[in-house]
């Protein structure tokens, strides 16, 4: 569901500022914001990959600007532990403390450690889900298709986006649209604007 | 690599709307506009005359939501297959005072056809794209771009079509009212023979 293949998903986004004239730079700030392996006990990592290979980091400028597009893919690695099984390994890890300690019950406190002690073992272990999620800046037009639908996602897009690029990203939806098609009367008018009633 | 370049129907503006307030209190107008496209492509045809694109033929395709209005848990009627806009079930809900809450539209342009669903957001899932032109991997990528852009294009204007009735004299005058015959007119029951 990306730029490249298949049915399209998007938002699309307005940039903030002047388009910048420096591809250079632009190249320099995506090498900086590349993804990087996930750490053994976190729990999420998100960077730029090439939209063809969600391996690849070595993002030069003949791999990423085509014409007056900027074209990326945000990888996004989560990690996660099913909480049925979480659940069965935690009563497990209670029950052996309960025997090792030779105690009846176990202390909140000392629940709360098994609990955090588990989770991160249990992380450390897992294998991550990958994603990525194409993007496609038009530099001169300054507006940012991105190729995923839910709002979650589009958020962390719209972060890494402003990390990297140092621009916010204004989502053009249907404010943007009423904005553009009303002009400087768009306050007004939709001050004004009570649903219609056609039933 | 050559690229059709498509110009926006206008650059999008991040300029902050004076006293706007949060925008979820005006999604009411893009279930107008979804409501006002299945109301003007029936009683109009399909064809219409965009100032940009020109001649197009917008249709609803083959699934329509329909959300209850004003409410916290909204009531949904979903209508797939066939001609969902004018479905008995579309009719009815309408009656009952529902609006467009999505819909999957079809576009033409020329030998050129999209389809997509909107929903009250504006927000544009599963576009399928006209079949590709070019078999150059290079090029691809390009005719696909163009081939959003010149969709999301056709759709910028259509709402813009939109907000000219909806912000104008005339919605309340003649639209609205046409809206309500057109409701009541397809809601009621067929006659019998």
């Amino acid at each position: 569901m990306g730029l490249l293949k298949g049915q399209m998903s998007f938002r699309l986004f307005a940039v903030e500022g002047k388009a910048p004239e420096d591809t250079d730079a632009l190249v320099e700030q995506v090498s900086q914001n590349v993804f990087r392996e996930l750490m053994a006990d976190r729990e999420e990592a998100f960077g730029w990959v090439h939209p063809d290979n969600l391996l690849d980091t070595d993002l030069t400028a003949d791999k990423i600007l085509h014409q007056q597009y900027l074209i990326l893919a945000l990888r996004v690695d989560k990690k996660s532990v099913a909480a049925p099984y979480f659940k069965a390994c935690f009563d497990l890890e209670v029950e052996r403390h309960k025997r090792d300690a030779n105690v009846e019950k176990v202390k909140i406190a000392d629940k709360k450690f098994i609990r955090e002690e588990l989770r991160r073992r249990l992380i450390t272990e897992a294998e991550p889900t990958r994603r990525t999620f194409d993007m496609c800046w038009d530099i001169p037009a300054g507006r940012v298709w991105f190729f995923a639908s839910a709002e979650g996602i589009a958020d962390v897009f719209a972060d890494h986006f402003k990390q990297t690029f140092g621009r916010r990203l204004v989502p053009f939806g249907l404010e943007g649209r009423l904005r553009r098609a009303l002009g400087k009367d768009a306050g007004r008018a939709l001050k004004r604007a009570t649903p219609a009633v056609i039933a | 690599m050559s690229a059709t370049a498509i110009e926006p129907a206008s650059s999008p503006s991040t300029t902050p709307l004076d006293d706007l307030g949060p925008i979820q209190d005006y999604s009411f107008l893009g279930e107008e506009f979804l409501t006002w496209v299945a109301f003007r492509t029936d009683t109009e045809g399909s064809a219409l005359v965009l100032p940009r694109s020109g001649e197009v033929d917008v249709w609803i395709d083959d699934r329509l939501m329909l959300t209850e209005r004003g409410v916290e848990n909204p009531a949904e009627t979903s209508v797939k297959g066939g001609d969902p806009a004018r479905a008995p079930e579309t009719r009815a809900a309408l009656v009952g005072g529902k609006m467009l809450g999505q819909a999957r539209l079809g576009i033409r342009k020329m030998d050129r056809e999209w389809s997509c669903s909107i929903d009250q957001d504006l927000l544009m899932r599963g576009l399928k794209l006209p079949v590709l032109l070019t078999d150059e991997e290079d090029e691809k990528l390009f005719e696909r771009l163009a081939l959003l852009e010149e969709a999301a294009f056709v759709l910028d204007e259509l709402f813009e079509l939109f907000c000219i009735d909806r912000f104008s004299d005339a919605w309340d005058k003649t639209v609205v009212p046409a809206m309500r015959d057109w409701v009541a007119r397809e809601g009621r029951p067929a006659a019998s023979a």
